[in-house]
């Protein structure tokens, strides 16, 4: 099977079939079941709903649909889906990890992810392990392990059913570019930072654009960097440098950057963190320079009861602790605290490519991966 | 504890507080045993499928052939024996008859058999 990228884990014949039905249950758990969902709220839930003055009638509308058994039913599957797609995943790469991380040496050569050994990870990430994904982000056996970045990319790959770039998973890194060119032309990045990269797939989408600038992309997890190195070396890709960092507190001077930026990561930080984050950005920014947050367009203000329902889900129980905080926070408000003027939010469209000149952000939401919630600002 | 040397088991079961969605447990558990369940049956499904379009390409057997299959009395007995034990061994809880050997409370049984006087 042909691969995008020579780091990604190889699937065999029954490894594919039992990832397929594991991305078919969970497509007719999200498409199906949210329509049934929706009506047993409307019609058997809100009408015997009595929420008092004062109570939130979300938390109110949870509790009730928590005891229908169709609803319970389908949160037994959804929780089972995601549990089974991590399993088989993890096998997968652990059937061939030896050889997974012999090649991801091979591309990394002696290059090392910058590290320090005093580095705490976050308490938001260690809670518990985000997206149910076992052993999450930074979980590592030894200093060259890069299993988690293995599981994560194949997870990836599959789990947004092609809608983000198949295998590369870029396209929101290419939509972060054509938010940059439409709401800020004139500005020449020669220096950028991208907090939370994860594997690097928004990473090495954003480093095409840029092939003269100096790219850096920091996680709080070493096992993810290491694969994000050895996967964009694997793609030809020499200028971004890769530094476990959080981005509450950076390593680098004052005004050392043209653009930072960040692809759904604000949403697996915290209340506490968020505004930290945000001086960041604006410290390590030189003047003139621009902060762009990418984020999953799920905007509790924009959407029906039943759509925060479903957000609720990843919330409780789908191990995402700050989907409704990133969802209901005030980013605006948080980028303006920090100094940013011209801030403004809204939803991009997402593109496979981006090009100067097009016209995508605006203030209508479309629907999941046809566009992404979009919040930017500059430094004066 | 910033990075953890680990072993397998970390990677097995997810950092996680195990929510409790049906009103019984045990439903949960059992749901998530037939999703996977469902998957193993998809897997091996396909596999069958991949073995007849092989053996087509192959010029070895159709998938119609498959078909219109007619097993032997051979076959058919073995089958029906295969049949039974799948069964049987699937729904045994269900199927298990009254219990005839029931010897009424265990937790009596040990209390005698630990008594020192007058135990057994």
């Amino acid at each position: 099977m042909s691969q995008a990228h020579a780091m990604m884990p190889e699937t065999l014949h029954d490894e594919r079939a039992r990832l397929a039905f594991i991305i078919d249950l969970k497509g007719c758990l999200d498409v199906k079941a949210s329509v049934a969902n929706a009506q047993l709220l409307e019609r058997n839930v809100m009408p015997k709903l009595a929420p008092r003055d004062g109570d939130d009638p979300l938390h109110a509308a949870r509790k009730a649909m928590e005891k229908e058994l169709p609803y319970q039913n389908w949160m037994t599957l959804m929780r089972s889906a995601q549990q089974m797609m991590w399993d088989a995943v993890g096998r997968c790469v652990d059937r061939q990890y030896s050889d997974l991380e012999s090649r991801a040496g091979e591309y990394s050569g002696d290059e090392q992810v910058r590290f320090d050994e005093n580095f705490e990870v976050p308490r938001y990430l260690t809670a518990v392990d985000t997206h149910l994904m076992p052993g999450s982000y930074y979980t590592q056996r030894s200093s060259n392990d890069v299993r988690q970045g293995a599981v994560f990319d194949l997870a990836a790959a599959i789990y947004h059913r092609g809608q983000n770039g198949n295998e590369l998973n870029d396209v929101r890194g290419h939509t972060i570019v054509s938010h940059l060119w439409e709401r800020f032309p004139e500005l020449e990045a020669h220096k950028l930072l991208e907090l939370g990269c994860t594997v690097g797939h928004s990473t090495a989408a954003v480093a095409g654009y840029f092939p003269d600038a100096e790219l850096h992309a920091i996680d709080i997890g070493l096992p993810v960097l290491r694969y994000a190195q050895a996967r964009a070396r694997s793609l030809g890709i020499k200028n971004v440098h890769f530094a476990q960092e959080n981005a509450e507190t950076l390593s680098y001077p004052d005004a050392s950057f043209d653009v930072v930026y960040s692809s759904v990561m604000l949403h697996e930080t915290s209340a506490k963190a968020l505004p930290r984050i945000m001086s960041e950005c604006y410290r390590v920014l030189k003047p003139g320079g621009v902060v762009i947050h990418l984020e999953v367009p799920i905007r509790y203000e924009s959407m029906s009861l039943a759509e925060k329902l479903r957000a609720e889900y990843e919330t409780h129980y789908n191990n995402e602790p700050f989907w409704r905080g990133a969802c209901t926070a005030d980013l605006v408000g948080a980028l303006r605290a920090a100094g940013f003027e011209g801030v403004e939010e809204g939803y991009q469209q997402a593109v496979p490519k981006a090009s100067r000149g097009a016209e995508g952000f605006s203030s209508k939401r479309g629907p999941v991966y046809a566009c992404w919630y979009v919040v930017s600002g500059r430094k004066p | 504890m910033s990075t953890a040397t680990d072993t397998q088991g970390r990677f097995r079961v997810a950092r996680a507080e195990k929510p409790k969605i049906h009103d019984d447990p045990a439903i949960d558990d059992l749901m998530a045993m037939v999703a996977s369940l469902a998957g193993e049956v998809a897997v091996l499904r396909e596999r069958v499928d991949t073995h007849e379009r092989l053996a087509a390409a192959k010029d070895c057997f159709s998938p119609d052939e498959v078909d219109r299959f007619t097993p032997s009395a051979e076959a058919q007995a073995t089958r029906a024996r295969l049949r039974t034990q799948l069964v049987e061994s699937v729904f045994r809880p269900l199927l298990a008859p009254e219990n005839l050997e029931d010897p009424g409370s265990h937790a009596a049984i040990v209390e005698e058999i630990e008594r020192s006087a007058g135990g057994m």
